[in-house]
């Protein structure tokens, strides 16, 4: 099967002259994939993220996202590409001036054939109860606590059923209960869509490890390595010292 | 040297890019007519009391320098009121106005647009199949090209009035010379016009440039206001130069 | 009913922050010239290097234009009373006293006025303020009183160098819209503008200055919430400066008589 996220060789310039952001990096996700994605600070894995969804264009390589040429691609295909993209941001980048239910049904009303009132209503409220904010969906972003803004981005970033989702992050900040919650949510909805691909950004090694079956260790640019999240043990000793806290 | 240049083409570049982008959606009317006018109806609540201050207070100034030395070289001050109203309207309501301008609508679209920026709401945007462009510089292009000439109207009715109180206190001018228009051709009026409406275009597009391209870190957005407000500013003024030289032609018999 | 009240609370809102801005306005004036003795003289030396340089080609460039745009506006009348000899006058006349310094006061504002809110409201943001504090450093003396002092200086100085710019750019434009001959036009100018004329240019801008100097300061330090509050401090930082040029201008012309 075709892959939907298809890199390889691909190369980003660090802006201020430094070393490579991202260097000859390889990367194919198959439909179906639900991976993890970790690696150490500034290794370049935010910034992976938002590359494969079209927010910012590598330097050389071939970068291929569900058929469209990330390099050479006409803008219109990009912008019609990121209609099947959704991200949740570090920061959730919800839009201060609007409310949690303008922001979730923000996506849908901007399609080329909207819904109609009715259905953006509908659709809305059952997926912002699904995050467990029904309570909360006429406040505004400021209003709300941190795991209540990411829910609200997760519930933004999957209301127009994307077939990429992307979580830069998820349960960073949040308690621990929480944190699974949400997990448990993407997990889900990953399950509904088999043919979409899911990559979870995270830190939090063992929740982490526990609800995805793969994961990809990104170190300075480049995949330093990618396997099943069973299989962590049999990694090689630098890159186990990273994913389990030992000293290497 | 060379690193200064090639930004500087970088940046001339892109801004030509969302200048001409701007305006094909404008002229297509992509707009949402409800975002305009509410994007005008903020942008004149916030001036008014603003432009009201600033230019009767400069109403006042100009009016009482000129007044001082009419009075010590020509001993007449005839002249003062229909050569007052040439002048504003011509040159000091569009230039100053626009200026003042400038700080308050531009300062408020960079900071704007900057945060959305630094937070990432741009990216989200266009993640969620909108493009920032359309959705957020046409509506304020839209709006300032309505507003800020009603503004600068506004800013010439306010320096009048001031400046022509002054005369009458200071000076012992009757009022009514500030109502003789004989001095006051259309040219000068077409000057002052052509210079309301561009100032009214360069005042958002450079202004939401600078906001868009905000870098991260504390900083980002306040150097980003900073940008927008200079920028325009000597937009104004180089672009005030350029009208009148061109159109010298035009207001002077 | 209720929008009404909604008004009149909205309008008293906005007074009573305007008066609570005016009297920390006032009080950091006078703070301001209580430590100005304890001032600490390296930082005021690199403030002023700082001001100076960075607005010097901004100043530059819009003296220049400006010097213009007053010979095209006093070209149509001296043209008419066919008085061409009082063209430099009538050009440099208005700028050196009151265009020049009102105009490069208000791109001293857009440039080193925010930069400077900018600056300190970061330094709020990121606690350094504070970490001076309980190095028992007063933030005063290291910070504000330097760039208070340094910011009048630099005003005056760019002042003149603004000057020099107006005269050449309209120098230039007369040249080429009037033809009239360079040295004729410095010659006429000596003998029409006075010293005058330029001193009381400079006095409004030293006051300029002191008037940026301490709106810019008090939004810096005013500063809160990240980021997004330092874009907002700049803001008003800098639509205060804007109208503090102005009622100081009004002030100054006043009690001088033009």
């Amino acid at each position: 099967m075709e892959a939907l996220v298809d890199l390889a060789g691909v190369h980003l310039d660090a802006l201020d002259g430094g070393p490579a952001v991202l260097d000859a990096l390889d990367l194919a996700l198959a439909p179906g994939t639900l991976t993890g994605l970790i690696g150490p600070p500034s290794s370049g894995k935010s910034v992976l993220l938002k590359l494969i969804a079209g927010l910012i264009r590598p330097n050389r390589g071939r970068a291929i996202v569900a058929g469209v040429d990330l390099l050479a691609g006409r803008a219109a295909d990009k912008r019609q590409l990121q209609r099947s993209i959704g991200m949740l941001f570090q920061n959730n980048a919800l839009f201060d001036s609007l409310t949690v239910f303008e922001n979730v049904a923000f996506p849908l009303r901007r399609l080329p054939t909207p819904p109609t009132e009715s259905e953006i209503g509908t659709r809305c409220k059952a997926r912002i109860e699904e995050v467990g904010l029904g309570h909360a969906m006429d406040r505004f972003p400021h209003q709300l606590s941190g795991g209540m803004q990411k829910r609200a981005g997760i519930a933004r970033a999957t209301i127009a059923e994307p077939r990429l989702r992307l979580f830069d992050e998820p349960t960073a900040g949040l308690d621990p209960v929480t944190g699974a919650r949400i997990l448990a949510l993407i997990t889900e909805l990953h399950r509904r869509d088999e043919r979409g691909v899911t990559i979870i950004v995270s830190n939090e090694m063992d929740t982490l490890l526990a609800a995805v079956p793969r994961v990809i260790l990104i170190d300075r640019g480049k995949v330093a390595w990618d396997g099943a999240s069973a299989l962590v043990d049999q990694a090689p000793d630098t890159v186990r010292g990273f994913i389990t806290g030992e000293a290497a | 040297m060379n690193a200064v240049i090639r930004r500087i083409a970088r940046e001339s570049r892109d801004f030509t890019a969302l200048v001409i982008q701007a305006y094909v959606l404008l002229f297509r009317l992509r707009m949402r007519r409800a975002v305009v006018v509410r994007q005008a109806f903020e942008l004149g609540n916030r001036s008014v009391v603003f432009i009201a201050t600033t230019m009767s207070f400069i109403g006042l100034i100009m009016v009482l320098q000129s007044g001082y030395q009419a009075g010590r070289l020509i001993g007449d001050y005839s002249l003062l009121g229909p050569g007052y109203i040439q002048l504003l309207v011509r040159e000091f309501a569009p230039t100053i106005g626009a200026m003042m301008l400038a700080t308050r609508i531009g300062a408020g679209i960079a900071a704007e647009l900057g945060s959305m920026t630094v937070t990432e709401q741009i990216d989200a945007l266009r993640l969620c199949g909108a493009e920032p462009v359309e959705e957020l510089v046409v509506p304020r292009l839209a709006a300032c090209l309505v507003m800020v000439p009603a503004l600068i109207i506004l800013a010439g009715l306010f320096a009048e009035i001031a400046g022509m109180f002054a005369a009458r206190l200071v000076f012992n001018v009757p009022f009514a010379t500030f109502f003789e228009l004989r001095l006051l051709t259309s040219g000068d009026v077409i000057v002052g016009a052509v210079k309301a409406m561009l100032f009214g275009a360069v005042i958002p597009l450079v202004s939401a440039f600078a906001g868009l391209s905000a870098t991260r870190g504390s900083e980002g957005v306040g150097q980003a206001t900073t940008r927008a407000v200079i920028h325009t500013s000597i937009s104004i003024i180089f672009l005030d130069f350029a009208v009148n030289v061109l159109l010298y032609p035009v207001y002077a018999r | 009913m209720s929008g009404i009240r909604g008004i009149v609370a909205a309008v008293g809102r906005t007074a009573l922050q305007f008066a609570a801005d005016l009297g920390g306005l006032a009080i950091l004036f006078l703070r301001v010239l209580r430590t100005i003795p304890r001032l600490d003289i390296y930082e005021l030396i690199r403030a002023a290097e700082r001001f100076g340089w960075q607005s010097a080609p901004i100043i530059g460039l819009t003296a220049f234009f400006t010097g213009g745009i007053m010979v095209m506006q006093s070209l149509p009348y001296v043209e008419q009373l066919q008085a061409m000899r009082l063209l430099p006058w009538a050009a440099s006349f208005a700028t050196l006293r009151e265009v020049g310094p009102v105009l490069i006061g208000l791109m001293f504002s857009g440039r080193v006025g925010s930069n400077n809110t900018a600056e300190l409201g970061t330094m709020v943001v990121t606690e350094q303020v504070d970490a001076l504090r309980l190095l028992a450093i007063d933030p005063y003396d290291l910070l504000i009183a330097p760039r208070f002092v340094a910011m009048v200086a630099m005003m005056v100085c760019l002042t003149i160098v603004g000057d020099a710019g107006a005269v050449i750019g309209a120098m230039v434009t007369a040249r080429a819209m009037a033809g009239m001959e360079m040295f004729q036009f410095i010659q006429l100018m000596r003998e029409q503008i006075h010293l005058a004329d330029l001193a009381s240019g400079l006095v409004k801008s030293g006051f300029f200055g002191a008037g940026i100097a301490v709106v810019s300061c008090y939004y810096g330090l005013a500063t809160s919430g990240g980021a997004v509050g330092v874009g907002r401090a700049v803001n008003a930082s800098v639509v205060a400066s804007a109208v503090s040029i102005v009622v100081i201008d009004f002030a100054v012309t006043a009690v001088m008589g033009g």
